[in-house]
C-alpha cells in the first residue's frame, strides 16, 4: 500500500504545485498588461444592449473621429437583463460610460436619480427638426401626462423630474403593426395579390381562402412573445375601431373593455383562432420563426416588426414576392385607414459619470444628423429616429419601403394612453386563450377591466 | 439425472447474470443518443450556412463548409480569451478544492462547537436565490477595491472568482463530508497510532483516497466556470479581459441571427472542457478505498 | 449536601467542589485544542462571512423596501432616499401574495407549476439516472467513451439545446415523427408540443430531467465508487437479482448521494428553471408553463425594476426550500 500510496500522493501533489506555478508564470506574464494605454486625445465609451448596432455605431464612430480626432468605443452588453443589472452596478460605483443607451419612456428613473444629465438646453429647435414626429417629444421630453400620473401615484418612484425637460435624444425608432402577405400563395388561392385587403373581415376571407385551398395558413406572428398579440394586432385594430379618445379613455380606465368597439376587436380576434387561421405551432412561435416560417411559405400573412423585412429578404425572399400594407380597420370603425408612426425605440443620454460631457454631446448630435442616421440605417437594416431620405444608395434596399409606410399623422402620435403593466399581462395571457380555446371576448374584457380598474386604483385614481 | 439438472440451473444463472448486462448496454445506448444528438446538432450546424441551419433539420450538412469554423476561430482570437478564461477557471477550480476540502474533512471528521449549526448555514447559503444578491455582491467588490476604474486585470479576476468559489461551496462541502464520512474509522486510528496529527491525515491519507469526488467537483466546477455569462459580464468592464463566454457574443453582430457561426463559437469553446474531462476520467477509478485497507 | 467518605490520609472534597475545580482546570487552551477541528472550516467561513453573509442579509432587507435599482439603497451605512426608494414594509410581500389580483393570480399560478416541476423532475432524474450510473459502472467496456457521452448535455450550449428540442417539440417535428412511426399516432400533438397547453409543462419537464441526468450520474458513479466489491460478490453468492441489489444494497447505500441530488433537484427547479422556461415557453401558452422563477426575473432585471418585490419573492421561495431541503435530511437521517 505505501508505495502505491506515495506514488499516487506524489501525482496529486505534482499536479497541484504545477498548476501553481504555472498560475504565477500566467499572473507574471499578464502583470504588465493592467496599464491602461494613456492618450492625450479625448476618448469616449458609449454602451448600448442591442449587438446588431454595434456596427452601425461603429460606422458612425469612425467618421466622428475623422472629424474631431475623438474616439468613440462602443460596447454591446447582451441581454437585456444583464445590461439593465450593468446599469444598476456601474451606476453605483461610478462607471457609467460617457453616453448611455436606454429604452425611450423608460429613463425616466434614471433621469430622476441624475444618472442622466439634463440636456433641455441643449437640444434646440433646430436639433430637435431632425427628429421623426412622436419621438422626441412623446418619448424624450417630460410629458405632463407623465408628470401628472406619477404626482398621483404614492409609490411613483421619479417624482423630481420635470414637465417639459429632456434627459436623452432617440436614436432608433421601430415601426410595427405591418402585415406581410406572400404574393405566390396568394395567386395559389384564387385572391387578388397585389391589392390589400380594406377590412379586417376582407382580410379574414382572405386567409379562409388560403387554408381552403392551399396546404398553407392564414396567420403567423411570434405568438410566443405576449408582445404581437397585443401590440401588433390589437392594438392597431382597437385604435383604428374606437378612435383615440375612447382609445386612450378605455387604457387609462375611464372607459371600459367591453366598449362595442374594443368587444368587436376581441371577437375578430377569436374568429381567427377558431377558425384555425393560425399555423399550427403559433404558441410555440417566436418573432423570429415565424418570419421564418412565413418565407418558407407556411403562412400566407405574416404580421411584422420592423426589421422582418430585412429577415425575409435575408431568407432568400423576393420583395416583388411580397405584399405588405398596415393592419386593416375592422368594418365601420372610426378610423378606415391605419396611419403608423415611427415609436423612438432607443434613447441615448450622456451620464453623469462622464469626464467628457461636452465632446459627448457632440457625439450624441453627430450621430442625430441625418446623413449618419442614414449611415446607421444603411448598415444595421433598422429604422434611427431620424428623418433620412428615401434613396436607396444612402439607406439601402429595405428602409425606403419602411419610411413610405410611416406617416407623421398618426393618432398613435396624439394618443395619452397610458397601460399599465398588470392589465396588460392579463390582456396578453387572454389573447393566447382565444387560441387555446381557453376563454372568450366578454369575459376577456371583464377580466382586463377588473385588473386594469386595480391597477389604476393603487395609483391614486384614473 | 441431477448433474443434467445441475447444469441447467447454472446455464440459468449463467444467463441472469448476462440479461441485465445486455439490458444495460442497450439502456445506455439509447440514452447516449439522446444525450448526443444536440451536440451532434451543434456539430452539424457549424458546418452549414446560415440558412440552410434553419430550414433543414437533418444532422448532415447538404454542403460541407469547413470556413464558418476557421473563420471564427480567426475572428475570437482564441488564445487571447483561452488564457483568459484558463486562468479564471483553474483559480476556481483549486479554490473549490482545496477550501472545501478542508472543510468537508472539518465537518466529517472533527467535532467542534457549533459544528452542525454551520453546516446548516452552509446548506442555506446553496438554497440562496442568485439574482437578488447580484447587486449587493458588485457593491461589496467596489468597496473592497477589486473593480471599478483603476482596478487591475487580477483584482478583477479576484472579485470574480472568489463569489464564484463561495457559490461552489455548498454543494462541494456536501460532496467532501459525505465522502469523508464514509470512511472506515479503522484508517483514522491507524493514522493516531502512527502518529498523524489530524492535519496530517487530511493531508496525506484523506485527501489522496478522496480523488473520485475531487475528480467529480473538479469537473462540475470547470464546466460551471467555463461557461458562465452572466456574472463575468457584469464584472468585467474591459473587452480585453472577456472570457470565452463573453468574446462569443461578438461574433454575431448580425440582426439576423446566424446560428451557425454561434454554434461554432460554442464548439470551439466545448473543446477544452472535453479535454479536462477526458483527463479527469482516470480518477473515476475504483478501488482505491479498498486498497488503502488491504495495505 | 453530599456525603464524603473519610479515609486516613485522604483530604476528600465534596463532587460539587470537584465538578467547579474540573471546569476551572479547562483552561482556554484546552478548549481551543478540543475545537481545533474548527480550523478546517475556517477559509471557508471567511468567505462566507464576505461573499454570503452580506449579500443575504442586504438582500433580505431589501425585500422590505421599494427601490427601482438606482441610487439611494444601501445597508452599510443604512440609507434609502426618496424617491428612488421607499420603505415598505410587508407590502411586497402582500402584494403578490394576496392584494394585487393581478400579481397574485400569476404568483400562485406559478407556484403550483413549480410544485408540478418540482417533484416530476426529482422523481424522474433520480429514477433514471441511478439505473444508468450502475449500467455504466458495470460497462466495463467503452466505459469512458460512454461516460463522455453521457456528460454531453452539460457542455451542450444552452441556446443549442433550446433550438433542437424546441424542433424535437414542433408539431411537424421529431416526437410526433416517432411516435407515428411507432403506431402511436393518436398520441401527437397538433399544436407542438410546447404549444398544446395541457403538454407543454410535462415537455419541459422532460427537458429538465434530461439536462439534470448527467450531473446526477456523475454523483452517482462518484458515490457507486465506495460500495466495495464485496457486498456484490456477497450478494451474488446469495444468489440476488440485478433488481434486489439495486434495492437493497446500492439504493440504501446510496442515500446520501440522493439526500444532495433532491435537495439540488428541488432547487434548480425551483430557483433556477427560469432561464429554461424562458427560452422554450417564455411562460406558455398562456400561463401555463409560467413559474415563480421567471416573475422573479421579471420584477428584478424587466422594466418593471422593482427589485424589493423580486427580492420578497425570491426569499419566500427560499424559505419554502430550505424547510423543503430541512425535511428531506430529516426523512433520510431517520431511515439509518
Amino acid at each position: 500500500m505505501s508505495i502505491q500510496m506515495r506514488t499516487r500522493k506524489l501525482t496529486w501533489t505534482h499536479i497541484f504545485s504545477s498548476s501553481i506555478v504555472l498560475l504565477c508564470f500566467i499572473l507574471a506574464a499578464c502583470g504588465g498588461d493592467s496599464q491602461a494605454p494613456s492618450s492625450s486625445s479625448v476618448s469616449l465609451t458609449m454602451w448600448t444592449w442591442k449587438i446588431a448596432h454595434v456596427p452601425g455605431l461603429k460606422a458612425i464612430a469612425q467618421n466622428f473621429e475623422a472629424k474631431t480626432g475623438i474616439k468613440v468605443n462602443v460596447t454591446a452588453y447582451n441581454p437585456d437583463d444583464v445590461y439593465r443589472t450593468k446599469i444598476t452596478t456601474a451606476a453605483q460605483s461610478g462607471d457609467l460610460p460617457d453616453i448611455l443607451s436606454y429604452w425611450s419612456s423608460g429613463q425616466w428613473d434614471l433621469a430622476s436619480n441624475g444618472l442622466l444629465t439634463d440636456i433641455t438646453d441643449k437640444v434646440d429647435s433646430n436639433w430637435q427638426s431632425n427628429f421623426l414626429a412622436g419621438t422626441y417629444t412623446s418619448t424624450s421630453v417630460v410629458t405632463q401626462t407623465v408628470f401628472d400620473s406619477c404626482q398621483k401615484d404614492p409609490k411613483c418612484t421619479y417624482k423630481n423630474i420635470k414637465v417639459g425637460h429632456a434627459y436623452s435624444v432617440p436614436y432608433m425608432a421601430g415601426q410595427a403593426m405591418y402585415v406581410y402577405g406572400n404574393k405566390t400563395l396568394l395567386q395559389q388561392a384564387g385572391l387578388d395579390a397585389n391589392n390589400p385587403p380594406k377590412t379586417a373581415e376582407d382580410w379574414l376571407a382572405m386567409m379562409q381562402a388560403v387554408k381552403a385551398k392551399t396546404s398553407a395558413s392564414g396567420l403567423v406572428t411570434g405568438a410566443k412573445n405576449p408582445g404581437p398579440l397585443d401590440r401588433w394586432l390589437f392594438r392597431p385594430l382597437l385604435m383604428t375601431s374606437c378612435g383615440v379618445e375612447t382609445y386612450d379613455n378605455i387604457f387609462n380606465g375611464k372607459d371600459s373593455f367591453t366598449n362595442p368597439c374594443s368587444l368587436r376587436v376581441l371577437n375578430w380576434m377569436q374568429q381567427v383562432a377558431t377558425d384555425k387561421l393560425w399555423v399550427p405551432d403559433i404558441l410555440q412561435t417566436d418573432i423570429d420563426p415565424a418570419d421564418l416560417a412565413f418565407s418558407q411559405g407556411k403562412a400566407a400573412f405574416d404580421v411584422g416588426g420592423t426589421y422582418t423585412l430585412s429577415f425575409l429578404l435575408a431568407q432568400g425572399m423576393k420583395s416583388s414576392d411580397i405584399i405588405s400594407f398596415p393592419v386593416p380597420p375592422l368594418q365601420g370603425s372610426v378610423y378606415n385607414q391605419l396611419l403608423v408612426n415611427a415609436v423612438a425605440l432607443i434613447d441615448a443620454g450622456v451620464s453623469k459619470d462622464s469626464q467628457h460631457p461636452a465632446e459627448a454631446l457632440q457625439f450624441l448630435k453627430f450621430m442625430t444628423q441625418p446623413d449618419q442616421a442614414a449611415l446607421f440605417a444603411k448598415t444595421v437594416g433598422d429604422l434611427p429616429a431620424v428623418k433620412i431620405s428615401t434613396d436607396p444608395a444612402q439607406v439601402g434596399p429595405v428602409i425606403p419601403g419602411i419610411l413610405k409606410g410611416i406617416s407623421d399623422n398618426s393618432p398613435f402620435i396624439q394618443s395619452k394612453a397610458q397601460p399599465q403593466n398588470d392589465p396588460q399581462d392579463v390582456l396578453e395571457v387572454g389573447l393566447q386563450q382565444f387560441i387555446t380555446g381557453e376563454t372568450t371576448p366578454a369575459a376577456l374584457a371583464q377580466k382586463v377591466d377588473a385588473s386594469n380598474k386595480a391597477a389604476w386604483a393603487a395609483k391614486g385614481g384614473a | 439425472m441431477k448433474i443434467s439438472v445441475a447444469s441447467d440451473t447454472l446455464r440459468l444463472k449463467n444467463l441472469q447474470r448476462a440479461i441485465p448486462g445486455t439490458v444495460s448496454y442497450a439502456a445506455l445506448i439509447v440514452y447516449g443518443l439522446l444525450s448526443v444528438y444536440p451536440f451532434l446538432w451543434m456539430i452539424s450546424s457549424s458546418l452549414k450556412s446560415s440558412s440552410e441551419v434553419l430550414s433543414s433539420q437533418s444532422l448532415i450538412p447538404a454542403q460541407f463548409r469547413f470556413d464558418v469554423i476557421v473563420s471564427v476561430w480567426n475572428e475570437l482570437g482564441f488564445w487571447k480569451y483561452f488564457t483568459n478564461s484558463m486562468i479564471v477557471t483553474a483559480a476556481v477550480v483549486l479554490g473549490v478544492v482545496v477550501v472545501y476540502s478542508l472543510a468537508g474533512y472539518g465537518f466529517a471528521r472533527t467535532s467542534f462547537w457549533g459544528r452542525d449549526f454551520f453546516f446548516l448555514c452552509f446548506l442555506g447559503l446553496l438554497l440562496v436565490p442568485g439574482v437578488t444578491v447580484l447587486i449587493p455582491l458588485v457593491q461589496l467588490l467596489r468597496a473592497l477595491g477589486l473593480t471599478g476604474h483603476g482596478a487591475s486585470q487580477m483584482s478583477t479576476y479576484t472579485g470574480l472568482v472568489l463569489p464564484m468559489i463561495n457559490g461552489a461551496g455548498p454543494l462541494a462541502i456536501f460532496l467532501f463530508r459525505n465522502y469523508f464520512a464514509r470512511m472506515p474509522q479503522e484508517l483514522h486510528d491507524a493514522a493516531r497510532v502512527d502518529g498523524c496529527t489530524e492535519w496530517g491525515i487530511y493531508w496525506r491519507i484523506f485527501l489522496p483516497l478522496a480523488l473520485p469526488v475531487i475528480a467529480t467537483i473538479a469537473i462540475m466546477n470547470f464546466i460551471a466556470s467555463w461557461n458562465t455569462y452572466v456574472w463575468p459580464s457584469i464584472v468585467i468592464n474591459n473587452d480585453d479581459w472577456f472570457t470565452l463566454p463573453l468574446k462569443l457574443k461578438d461574433l454575431d453582430l448580425q440582426t439576423v441571427i446566424q446560428w451557425n457561426v454561434r454554434m461554432a463559437g460554442s464548439l470551439i469553446t466545448t473543446i477544452p472542457i472535453i479535454i479536462a474531462f477526458l483527463l479527469l476520467q482516470r480518477y473515476y477509478v475504483r478501488g482505491v478505498t479498498s486498497g488503502a485497507l488491504k495495505g | 449536601m453530599a456525603q464524603t467518605s473519610l479515609r486516613a490520609g485522604q483530604v476528600t472534597t465534596p463532587p460539587q467542589i470537584q465538578l467547579v475545580r474540573k471546569k476551572y482546570r479547562r483552561t482556554l487552551r484546552d478548549v481551543l485544542k478540543a475545537n481545533s477541528g474548527f480550523l478546517f472550516i475556517v477559509p471557508a467561513i471567511i468567505i462566507f462571512l464576505i461573499f454570503g453573509l452580506y449579500t443575504v442579509i442586504y438582500s433580505v432587507v431589501l425585500s422590505f423596501f421599494r427601490w427601482n435599482g438606482f441610487g439611494g439603497f444601501s445597508i452599510l451605512p443604512p440609507s434609502c432616499q426618496y424617491p428612488a426608494c421607499q420603505f415598505a414594509g410587508l407590502e411586497n410581500y402582500q402584494e403578490f401574495l394576496y392584494k394585487n389580483p393581478t400579481a397574485s393570480a400569476f404568483f400562485w399560478q406559478g407556484l403550483g407549476n413549480n410544485l408540478i416541476m418540482m417533484v416530476a423532475v426529482t422523481v424522474g432524474t433520480v429514477v433514471i439516472a441511478l439505473p444508468l450510473a450502475v449500467a455504466l459502472n458495470r460497462a466495463v467496456r467503452g466505459q469512458a467513451f460512454l461516460r463522455l457521452v453521457m456528460m454531453l448535455p452539460m457542455v451542450t450550449a444552452g441556446i443549442a439545446i433550446y433550438y433542437v428540442w424546441t424542433f424535437i417539440y414542433n408539431s411537424d417535428g421529431l416526437l410526433n415523427a416517432a411516435l407515428k412511426l411507432a403506431g402511436l399516432g393518436v398520441l401527437q400533438a397538433q399544436a407542438g408540443w410546447l404549444g398544446d397547453p395541457s403538454r407543454a409543462l410535462g415537455a419541459l419537464i422532460l427537458v429538465m430531467i434530461w439536462g439534470g441526468v448527467p450531473m446526477t450520474v456523475l454523483l452517482y458513479l462518484a458515490g457507486l465508487q465506495t460500495i466495495s466489491k464485496d457486498l456484490y460478490e456477497a450478494a451474488a453468492l446469495d444468489g440476488a437479482s440485478a433488481l434486489q441489489k439495486l434495492r437493497l444494497i446500492i439504493w440504501p447505500l446510496l442515500r446520501p448521494v440522493t439526500v444532495i441530488v433532491v435537495i439540488l433537484t428541488i432547487n434548480s427547479t425551483l430557483q433556477q428553471s427560469y432561464e429554461m422556461v424562458y427560452l422554450m415557453t417564455n411562460g406558455g401558452p398562456a400561463g401555463h408553463t409560467s413559474v415563480v422563477g421567471l416573475q422573479i426575473f421579471n420584477y428584478g432585471f424587466g422594466d418593471q425594476r422593482q427589485l424589493g418585490i423580486a427580492s420578497a419573492m425570491a426569499w419566500l421561495l427560499f424559505i419554502g426550500v430550505f424547510g423543503l431541503a430541512l425535511l428531506n435530511l430529516r426523512v433520510f437521517r431517520s431511515k439509518d
